[in-house]
């Protein structure tokens, strides 16, 4: 009996803490929409929105739904096509204001115009500059606003001496008064003791009441216009100087927050709630570039790149307004820095492009006789995203308007894979559905191709070949026997290694490895995963040279004594502890070429080579700058391997095969490979060109650890065409099996940790190699 | 002509579960069996070479023989075990609903939580080697899930798992035998003993069958624990057949999955019909 | 047998009961722990770093905070949970539908091929699913139910398992009862709904109870059909097991076994109500 009342507290408790959990859920998920579980249960599906699923959505529906927003580009005033974008925003009379400036060689902007849209036209407000701009100090704009208690503001940046920000006032008047602007509470972003510069918000807003808010990078904070601090308020890392989510109303501050959208009650800094934000924070391109505007009502507005949603005043339930995939707002080569609502229901967006060099502005009109989805729809599938594919998509699109390219990819929010996710493409590939491109990257391709999967593309790469030809040596590699093309790689990395001569000569095989006798270790310290792989890589023709995947008794010995050499010069262990990743700068994270990046250790002279994985020219900028250093050091490819990226194909069972195969195209296209996405370099000659063309003075990084420090600058023209010099030299692939790669990982760890010896070592891998290969037979 | 209305009311009552049936187990299952003649892609028709090859692949010899030996080490374990808890937990008496409940928990544990507590246990660092360190006053670092070991591992998280279950199943082929049987054994004296092997095993027989049978059942899917556990080409020891189905998906060899399964239903078929004649054996000894 | 006999059934079942309860309360411990301390006692087990385990059933700063995590800060969850539901309830309600009548026509009624074709629902029984998940799509995708929750619940209702156990829990049903009720009139489905039913009922609530574990704990067919994430049920949320996930992960475990054990307590009490009301024990 006993037992029994037991049973039933415990299940009761159990059931009370359940519901419990249930409700607050519900309860933070839709505040004032009650308590309906049906009602907040879609609320939630909402928010875990992914884009596919809108939009198979929508086309479920076998009737062709009509109405749809329409993109319109607005001309920008003439002779600002080179400028940068500073403001763009409704201003006094509810006027669309413009406010651009000339970017010097060095970023800088001195001065800046404004125009007025009036009468479907840019007006200039001729002179507006030199009637606000400040008498001292000289200053370089950052952004102009009109602030909720109807005076104009504007920031900028001193020019010379110390970086110091500056706030104006310029009044209720936008076009100036004539003697200047008021500068705002100095003492605010005065220099720090000891530092050359103080507070730099991304942005500035100002309240009804004259209050000022600073978004800073973790928080934003609200001052009184004579410079007291009145409260801060939480806020998602911006990571962009001149760029910040949020927007001030009469009341409340609203604002990307880590755990999704939040309002705040500017009365008192309290937060009123959070909602989920529209689509996950992890999934396509981040926050990164997310636009938060207010309907005036209450509700909010999200613009990025998945599109612009609304939420209504209280809700959590997010309506796509404008599909970005099908606008500009899904395109990679622009970043959104403004949206805006018209008093039509249109909208405005203003982009600037590479570099912050020109901008677009575009004009958002429901059009209700335009489909609202394109009638033919094209699928492309990669396990994961890519900015290379999602540009080619977005043009692809304006190109071929009765198209929609639908996107997706298997891996989760966090960006991992797991054998499941394959599985799920194979059922369907076996079906005979499934996506029309395939991006074959981490796909067990050859089996693939041996099915019968992959349509032979090779016309498409005929042509292209005759119209804007690509890296002939990648095409080759990439050509059948009998000259079917199954894949091509879109992009290519190449690993680039730097140092003194001998320790150059000793990449060349796993015996010139042992030999090196220096007592520098040849390789930077790494986890012994990494370096087993960075190994494999590097010595990728002489393990695995013959295409086969085996790895025969003697070469695999060596290889793994290698490594253990290797190992025990550089401080190898199997994992760090916290303590050493920071002493030793290196990483437990794993990398699939194990390729971690070692220029700057062999710039401390810690390792004979340093050795980096080139996805384009931002990763060569270190190297440069390491080798100006070191002038006895000289920069080579490694065996003149690369690793191609972004391979694409075409599934057989596509019910467009000539749209699929176009879109494949226009993946190696000049127009899309000269964009830079850090997903690999382009593999067309004529993109190389026009990025070893291309300026990027401005564009410096630094990065230091512990008291090392270094900078260093966009490559200049020489060292653009050296960099891209190497590139056109490279001629093998190298593709390791990542499922034979593992085996090895996982076979060789007891060696490496002296618990085996390396012949136990080898067997227990060659064992599950063959078991391997016995599966395919 | 009863007995034709007891036909026709038959159908009436199995129509919808067959129907349903058809569509969803028997259709499926005969694209299966079609796969088994055709190409990877099911457009070539290409005789009996897939069983030829299936039959012949060292892979399949491999993963089927340590299959059996999985299941020949851990059936009668998780039979014989499971019936004696449940005959235990069956007995009238304080606590044991306590019990019978808490022996079920363990399936209801998602495997992906389950396995951090196995590595808790069975990692070189863990609480297993500690123990033995412990008793024997040696180092332990033994990797228990990526040696020889990992095969008894295995075994145990398996049993820890599916005991519960079994238990359920014999309790319910407990309950359904009528009391009357037992008071009648203990009018005639009999003591607990003889009950248990004059009435109880008996009455068991036809639930023997069910709980072995989804015993195999559930031995696929302790894939996932040792996936969790010991990876995709794991100790070769317990690479099994729901391994090697899982590769040849990735590899889109679904003509010999299909074959091996029409393999393993023939292997199933012949287990049942030497189980059946065994039984009619058994049952017309008990007449 | 009396009292020294049960003593020693006792001892033995809680020795039992302990094997299956330590790992539990590991479990359980560990969802408790702080971030902290999880990592300072599992770093190994977590596969983020190397340092013996340092076991424990109590935590030494016990918080709630990976459940308020989860419960609070995770709606994914939620999601993920009703999703489950919407999945599992339906399922079993149909296999009770469908499964009953035909167990009960299995086992009692008289129809030609009837062995063989109670041996081709055991051997559909028998097969793994990877075998069946490619066949299972085409018929899905024929039907136009992929991506939706029918996908698992349509399969689900045609498994051929929980017929299996009815029909061996409706063949235990005494024969004399059966003879009592054709004798006072009663016609076939009279017999099926006063005779077989609560006689039956401890073989219908165990396969509910087992078909509730299995589709609850469902994990291929969802990954295989359902592409749309927001779709999935709750035995798919796997939180990364990274640094500040880690206790999230045992907690998760915690919270997605409570709905089955639930069923379970509740439903086994039924098991026995329905076992004394049907009236064997005469």
């Amino acid at each position: 009996m006993r037992g029994v009342k037991i049973r039933q507290m415990l299940s009761m408790s159990m059931a009370m803490m359940l519901a419990a959990g249930v409700l607050a859920g519900c309860m933070t998920g839709s505040k004032g929409k009650g308590t309906d579980i049906s009602g907040s249960d879609e609320d939630r599906k909402e928010r875990l929105t992914g884009e596919e699923k809108r939009i198979s959505d929508s086309t479920d529906s076998s009737d062709i739904a009509l109405g749809r927003y329409a993109e319109r580009e607005i001309g920008i005033p003439q002779g600002t096509e080179e400028d940068s974008l500073v403001a763009f925003f409704w201003g006094q009379e509810d006027t669309l204001e413009l406010y651009t400036a000339a970017m010097e060689e060095t970023g800088e902007r001195k001065g800046a115009r404004r125009f007025l849209w009036k009468d479907e036209s840019w007006q200039e407000d001729e002179g507006w500059w030199e009637r606000v701009k400040p008498s001292e100090p000289a200053v370089t704009v950052q952004n102009v606003f009109y602030g909720l208690d109807g005076n104009y503001y504007f920031s900028a940046m001193s020019a010379e001496g110390d970086y110091i920000y500056h706030l104006y006032r310029i009044g209720p008047n936008g076009s100036g008064a004539g003697d200047g602007s008021m500068e705002l509470m100095p003492e605010v972003f005065a220099p720090d003791r000891q530092k050359s510069y103080g507070m730099i918000p991304p942005k500035a807003e100002a309240g009804a009441d004259g209050n000022i808010l600073l978004h800073g990078f973790g928080e934003a904070i609200w001052y009184r216009p004579d410079g007291e601090r009145i409260f801060a308020m939480e806020k998602s890392w911006g990571g962009m100087s001149e760029f910040s989510t949020g927007y001030l109303t009469e009341e409340e501050f609203v604002t990307r927050t880590d755990r999704g959208v939040t309002r705040y009650r500017l009365a008192d800094g309290l937060e009123i709630e959070t909602i989920p934000c529209a689509y996950d924070a992890d999934s396509g391109n981040g926050d990164e570039g997310m636009v938060l505007f207010g309907d005036g009502k209450g509700g909010i507005y999200s613009a990025d790149e998945h599109g612009l949603a609304h939420v209504n005043a209280g809700g959590s339930l997010w309506e796509l307004v404008i599909d970005g995939s099908l606008s500009t707002l899904g395109m990679r080569s622009v970043f959104l820095r403004e949206f805006l609502a018209g008093d039509d229901e249109d909208y405005y967006g203003a982009f600037s492009k590479n570099g912050g060099r020109g901008f677009l502005l575009y004009h958002y009109v429901y059009d209700a006789e335009m489909s609202a989805m394109p009638p033919v729809k094209l699928t492309v599938y990669g396990l994961r995203d890519n900015s290379t594919v999602r540009q080619a998509a977005a043009l692809f699109q304006q190109t071929h308007p009765e198209v929609r390219v639908e996107i997706l990819n298997g891996a989760d929010a966090d960006g991992n894979i797991s054998e499941d996710m394959i599985r799920a493409l194979n059922t369907e590939l076996l079906g005979g559905t499934g996506a029309d491109v395939l991006i074959l990257d981490d796909l067990p391709v050859k089996s693939y191709q041996e099915k019968g999967i992959l349509l032979d593309i090779r016309d498409i790469f005929i042509r292209l070949q005759t119209e804007s030809p690509m890296m002939e040596q990648v095409l080759e590699n990439f050509t059948e026997k009998d000259g079917a093309i199954y894949q091509m790689p879109a992009r290519i990395t190449m690993p680039l290694a730097i140092g003194g001569e001998p320790a150059l000569r000793a990449l060349a095989g796993l015996d010139e490895m042992i030999d090196y006798q220096d007592p520098v270790p040849l390789l930077a310290v790494a986890n012994y995963e990494n370096l087993l792989r960075e190994v494999a890589n590097l010595q990728y023709p002489q393990l695995f040279g013959s295409g086969k995947m085996d790895l025969p008794e003697t070469t695999g010995k060596q290889y793994l004594e290698t490594v253990r050499l290797l190992g025990e010069k550089n401080g190898a262990k199997s994992m760090f502890t916290e303590e050493e990743m920071e002493r030793l700068a290196t990483s437990n994270h794993v990398v699939q070429t194990g390729i971690l990046g070692s220029a700057t250790v062999f710039d401390q002279n810690l390792s004979g080579c340093g050795i980096e994985e080139l996805r384009g020219l931002y990763d060569a900028m270190i190297l440069l700058a390491v080798r100006k250093k070191h002038p006895e050091a000289s920069l080579t490819t490694v065996k003149r391997l690369y690793f191609p990226r972004v391979l694409s194909g075409v599934n057989q069972a596509t019910k467009h095969p000539e749209l699929a195969k176009e879109f494949v195209a226009s993946l190696f296209s000049t127009e899309v490979q000269q964009e830079e996405f850090m997903d690999g370099f382009p593999v067309n000659l004529a993109a190389q060109q026009l990025i070893c063309e291309r300026e990027n003075e401005n564009f410096s990084i630094g990065m230091g650890y512990g008291d090392y420090h270094i900078s260093a600058n966009w490559p200049d023209r020489q060292e653009r065409e050296e960099i891209y010099g190497l590139l056109r030299t490279v001629e093998t692939p190298v593709r390791i099996d990542e499922i034979v790669m593992r085996m090895i990982v996982d076979g060789a760890g007891n060696y490496l940790n002296g618990k085996e010896t390396v012949e136990q070592a080898v067997h227990a891998i060659r064992s599950r190699i063959s078991l391997y290969r016995a599966e395919q037979e | 002509m009863m007995q034709n209305r007891k036909r026709r009311l038959a159908g009436l009552f199995l129509a919808p579960s067959l129907c349903g049936v058809l569509v969803f187990q028997v259709l499926p299952f005969a694209d299966v069996l079609r796969r088994s003649f055709l190409d990877a892609m099911g457009r070539a028709f290409v005789g009996t070479a897939n069983y030829r090859t299936v039959w012949e692949n060292g892979a399949f010899r491999m993963a089927a023989g340590n299959t059996l030996h999985f299941l020949a080490a851990a059936i009668p374990a998780l039979m014989a075990g499971s019936l004696m808890l449940a005959l235990l937990v069956y007995r009238p008496g304080a606590g044991q609903h306590i019990f019978k409940s808490s022996l079920v928990l363990p399936m209801v544990i998602p495997a992906a939580a389950m396995v951090l507590v196995w590595r808790i246990l069975f990692c070189p660092d863990g609480f297993l080697n500690q123990l033995m360190a412990q008793i024997t006053g040696e180092v332990w670092e033994v990797d228990w899930v990526h040696k020889t070991t990992a095969f008894p591992v295995l075994v145990v998280t398996y049993l820890w798992k599916n005991t519960g279950y079994d238990m359920l199943l014999w309790l319910a082929g407990l309950n359904a035998i009528p009391k009357s049987l037992y008071d009648a054994a203990q009018v005639d004296g009999a003591g607990e003993l003889a009950q248990l092997y004059y009435i109880t095993l008996p009455c068991l027989r036809g639930t023997m069958g069910v709980v072995l049978v989804l015993s195999v059942v559930n031995s696929f899917r302790v894939y996932r624990e040792a996936y969790l556990l010991a990876g995709s080409y794991p100790d070769l020891s317990i690479y099994m057949i729901p391994h090697l189905f899982s590769h040849w998906f990735l590899t889109l060899d679904i003509q010999k999955m299909s074959t091996a399964a029409v393999f393993l239903v023939m292997a199933a078929s012949v287990a049942g019909a030497v189980g059946m004649y065994m039984g009619r054996i058994g049952k017309w000894k008990q007449m | 047998m009396g009292r020294k006999a049960g003593k020693r059934v006792t001892v033995i079942l809680t020795a039992v009961s302990l094997l299956v309860w330590l790992p539990l309360l590991l479990m359980l411990a560990a969802s408790l722990m702080p971030e902290d301390e999880l990592l300072w006692r599992y770093l190994s087990p977590l596969g983020i770093g190397k340092a013996p385990v340092r076991v424990t059933l109590l935590p030494s700063y016990p918080s709630l905070e990976a459940f308020m995590e989860l419960l609070f800060r995770s709606p994914g969850f939620f999601v993920m949970f009703w999703n489950s539901c919407i999945q599992t309830f339906p399922l079993l309600f149909g296999q009770l539908l469908m499964g009953a009548p035909a167990a009960w026509a299995f086992a009692r009624l008289p129809f030609p091929q009837k062995r063989w074709l109670f041996r081709l629902y055991i051997l559909l029984m028998v097969l793994p699913f990877q075998v069946m998940q490619v066949s299972n799509y085409l018929v899905l995708y024929r039907l136009g139910l992929l991506d939706s929750h029918l996908a698992l619940i349509l399969p689900g209702i045609w498994s051929t398992f929980p017929v299996f156990i009815m029909t061996k829990s409706f063949e235990s049903v005494p024969g004399a009862l059966l003879e009592a009720a054709y004798l006072d009139g009663a016609g076939e489905v009279r017999a099926f709904f006063l005779i077989g039913i609560p006689t039956g009922y401890p073989g219908i609530v165990t396969a509910l109870v087992l078909g509730f574990i299995d589709a609850w704990n469902a994990l291929e067919q969802p990954v295989a059909y359902l592409k749309d994430v927001r779709r999935w049920p709750l035995s798919l949320y796997l939180p990364d097991i990274v640094q500040d996930k880690a206790a999230v992960a045992f907690a998760a475990g915690m919270v997605v076994m409570m709905p089955p054990v639930l069923l379970y307590l509740n439903g086994e009490s039924e098991l026995e109500q329905g076992v004394a009301a049907s009236g064997v024990k005469e």
